[in-house]
């Protein structure tokens, strides 16, 4: 046996060893260090599996960015890279020393932010008041005492056959919606169309001045920077209260 | 421009630019002020404490001390400060020996500030033991005395009665005029002559006793150091150090030390004495130690002393404060009963390993004998093992459909176990609830290949000491907020009553505070003071002192 098999042998002996101590305490302690010692607290998850299926279709951006992190205990993680997995509605993150990626725990979380291209994205976690009490991460498209929200959701759709660019056959597509939320601290959320319909019924008390506010600043609504403008103004003219 | 006019403008710069930097340093300076200028062993020193608005970005827990001259740690308590200040107190010990002793406060994250500076406060220590005190040590170098500047002219000390008996009723009220006062403490005492003209305010510069703790801002919440060693050669170890708080809510936390063997935890909203429980995972045959490491920052170290007789008619005052103490704690009782009490929400609001997929309550269904009952009959998705005496425990894996090829982190109450043998004489009977987590974990940067959590009905934990690497200690974290009682005991009619100590209060700025107290049996001259701080850290100090009679 030539030496540099008989080192090889030495060394996975050793790693065997080492790993099997390490399963046996029930703790995985591979790759710690310092780094590994946050005093303000740590990340909580599940380890998360992607596959190639996943990878493609369900999450947003389309790399790894880096982004933040913040607990709803104040615990902030800055500089961590993440992405958003749209169709499970979960917060995939990457851990650096272990090497591992996973999901974090949904309850803790109270936003997350990451850098799309130029802009800055944030993610709030709301909870549905439906029989279920759902909890959703929501795109914040403009914070103020009426916030507006964006949820990105990835649905499946049953199509024709087809062989996909991998070589793989398929009947179903995936593709990405956005549903448009408002929120207030007192009411809660509500699903809502871009459209001015949507705060007159929020507001039906406040009809009259709100269509007035829109005609008089000539703005149309039917999309998400008109809805932000909209808002602006009825912010402006105290007619969200 | 003349050469004369540029040297003149330079001069000028250079003294407000100096002026400007002192200035500076006086606001980020925590004040120390105490409700006496001596204590008898076993008393209780209260401690107020001013904070700058400067300071509030090293936290909110302020690390208050009481030294020896030879610059020993005596006591230590993290109190939790306001806006504008914090108060605490100091229990000295029953056998501390007669001496002279300082107070002070740091910010744990103002340790690696250099010269990190705090003005504190001397005190004198009479040992309730020692008969006759004829010497006593005094402050050499007066350069570290800070004098108070007189506030007579900003403060009034009002007192309705010119004469005061034993006994008596004292009625008044403060009155300030216009000041820049920050911060004013009104106290009132009977004098011990000698403390009283050897003691004050003091510029401490202090000293890091321990390097090596991280300059970390205690917010709601305490830093714990310690330093994990081999136990045979007593070499630095850097295996991982488990740590678990038992309460109400079971805390765990993970520290992977650097080569000196430091490690470090933070304890979220720990208030009052924590019982920790600390592991070193490492192989079984290695054995560990774990020290606490005291956090500690001296301030004598720049201090010189000399010692001064004291005389007779002050030795006798001495005297009979010790035995008015002495008298105090008879009929009065200690003012401080110290109990084990502790709390501690838990900071993640779920159990650190998740939300359970399962969770069994034993009590709910037959009695079974053994943990490996328990396992078959009530345990789904749980593996236990028994092959030639050798017992694995492996758990569901529901993502992958499979057992887990390695065991679930263990715990028993919380507390983090590796030997499966501990399960095996569980009853149902000894188990409250079991939780199961049937997914890889993550906290931190540990993985789990699952969870199993017991937690027994009995809390005592008793099963620990035959766990080896496992430390125990009880470590005080946050003190819990208490007030002193300076009033007179309700039966204080018909017992002597010794108190020294009337009034310590922080008082406002503006406007007119009135007080009033009752005098005790202890006759001698009574001081009635304010002392004041400006935004710029000048102290002020006034006192109106009255014969009882």
């Amino acid at each position: 046996m030539s030496s540099l098999k008989k080192y090889t042998g030495v060394v996975l002996g050793v790693l065997f060893a080492f790993i099997v101590q390490a399963q046996n305490m029930g703790i995985e302690t591979y790759h710690l260090n310092s780094k590994s010692n946050n005093l303000q607290g740590k990340m909580l998850g599940e380890v998360f599996t992607l596959n190639a299926d996943i990878n493609y279709f369900f999450l947003y951006p389309d790399d790894w960015v880096a982004g933040s992190v913040k607990f709803v205990n104040g615990n902030k993680f800055e500089n961590i890279r993440l992405r958003y997995q749209a169709f499970d509605d979960e917060l995939i993150t990457y851990n650096d020393n272990g090497g591992f990626l996973y999901v974090v725990e949904k309850e803790m979380v109270e936003w997350f932010s990451f850098q799309d291209g130029s802009k800055t994205r944030k993610f709030v976690r709301l909870t549905k008041n439906n029989n279920q009490q759902t909890s959703m991460y929501l795109e914040e498209l403009y914070n103020r005492e009426l916030s507006l929200l964006v949820n990105w959701y990835i649905y499946e759709q049953s199509v024709s056959p087809y062989t996909d660019r991998n070589g793989i056959k398929r009947a179903v597509e995936y593709l990405m919606r956005k549903d448009y939320y408002l929120y207030t601290e007192k009411g809660g959320i509500t699903k809502i169309r871009l459209n001015r319909v949507a705060l007159f019924s929020l507001f039906p008390e406040n009809k009259k001045q709100i269509r007035k506010l829109l005609r008089k600043n000539s703005l149309h609504i039917n999309s998400e920077l008109s809805m932000i403008d909209a808002l602006g103004l009825l912010s402006k003219n105290k007619l969200t209260e | 421009m003349s050469r004369a006019l540029k040297i003149v403008f330079l001069v000028v710069s250079v003294w407000l630019g100096f002026n400007a930097g002192a200035q500076t340093t006086a606001n980020r300076e925590l004040v120390v002020f105490t409700d006496r200028d001596y204590c008898i062993s076993g008393d209780t020193l209260w401690v107020k404490i001013y904070v700058p608005n400067e300071l509030q970005q090293y936290g909110n827990i302020v690390r208050l001390q009481l030294e020896s001259q030879t610059g020993n740690l005596i006591a230590s308590r993290a109190v939790k400060c306001n806006n504008t200040h914090t108060e605490g107190y100091i229990a000295v010990p029953d056998s501390l020996q007669t001496g002279l002793y300082f107070v002070h406060a740091f910010f744990n994250a103002q340790r690696n500030n250099g010269l990190l500076k705090c003005i504190g406060r001397s005190v004198y220590v009479y040992n309730r033991f020692d008969e006759r005190i004829d010497r006593l040590p005094v402050v050499e170098n007066k350069t570290s005395v800070i004098i108070p500047e007189s506030a007579g002219s900003q403060i009034d000390i009002n007192l309705e009665d010119p004469d005061y008996h034993r006994r008596d009723e004292v009625k008044g009220n403060i009155n300030t005029g216009d000041n820049e006062f920050v911060f004013m403490v009104a106290s009132a005492r009977i004098i011990e002559p000698f403390s009283h003209e050897n003691t004050g305010f003091m510029n401490f510069g202090m000293k890091d006793q321990n390097v090596g703790i991280p300059e970390f801002p205690e917010k709601d919440g305490v830093l714990i150091s310690g330093r994990l060693s081999d136990k045979e050669t007593g070499d630095a170890s850097t295996e991982l150090v488990l740590l678990t708080v038992t309460g109400n809510e079971t805390y765990f936390d993970y520290y992977y030390p650097d080569s000196t063997g430091q490690f470090h935890f933070f304890l979220p909203d720990a208030m009052g004495s924590a019982n920790l429980i600390l592991q070193a995972l490492a192989e079984e045959d290695t054995l560990f130690d774990i020290e606490l490491t005291p956090n500690f920052m001296s301030a004598v170290q720049q201090l010189k002393f000399d010692s001064t007789f004291v005389n007779p008619k002050q030795s006798e005052i001495i005297e009979n404060t010790i035995k008015g103490t002495f008298f105090n704690k008879l009929f009065r009782g200690v003012s401080i009963s110290h109990n084990d009490a502790f709390e501690m929400s838990n900071p993640y609001g779920i159990p650190f390993y998740g939300i359970p997929d399962n969770h069994i309550v034993p009590e709910l269904f037959i009695d079974l004998p053994s943990f490996k009952e328990i396992s078959r009959e009530l345990l789904i998705g749980f593996q236990y093992r028994e092959r030639k005496d050798q017992l694995t425990f492996r758990m569901l894996n529901y993502g992958q459909d499979r057992f887990f090829d390695a065991e679930p982190l263990r715990l028993i109450n919380g507390i983090p176990v590796f030997k499966n043998s501990f399960f095996q004489d569980l009853k149902s009977t000894d188990i409250a609830s079991i939780d199961l987590v049937k997914s890889e974990r993550v906290f931190g940067d540990l993985r789990f290949t699952g969870i199993l959590a017991v937690s027994l009905n009995d809390k005592s934990n008793s099963w620990l000491a035959q766990q080896p690497n496992l430390f125990q200690l009880k470590v005080p974290c946050i003190e819990f907020p208490k007030q002193p009682n300076y009033r007179p005991n309700a039966k204080s009619k018909t017992q002597p009553d010794t108190r020294s100590q009337f009034l310590n209060s922080v008082i406002e700025p503006a406007g007119s505070w009135p007080f009033s107290f009752q005098l005790s049996d202890v006759k001698g001259d009574l001081e009635i003071k304010v002392e004041a701080i400006t935004k710029s850290g000048k102290l002020y100090r006034t006192s109106k002192i009255i014969s009882v009679q």
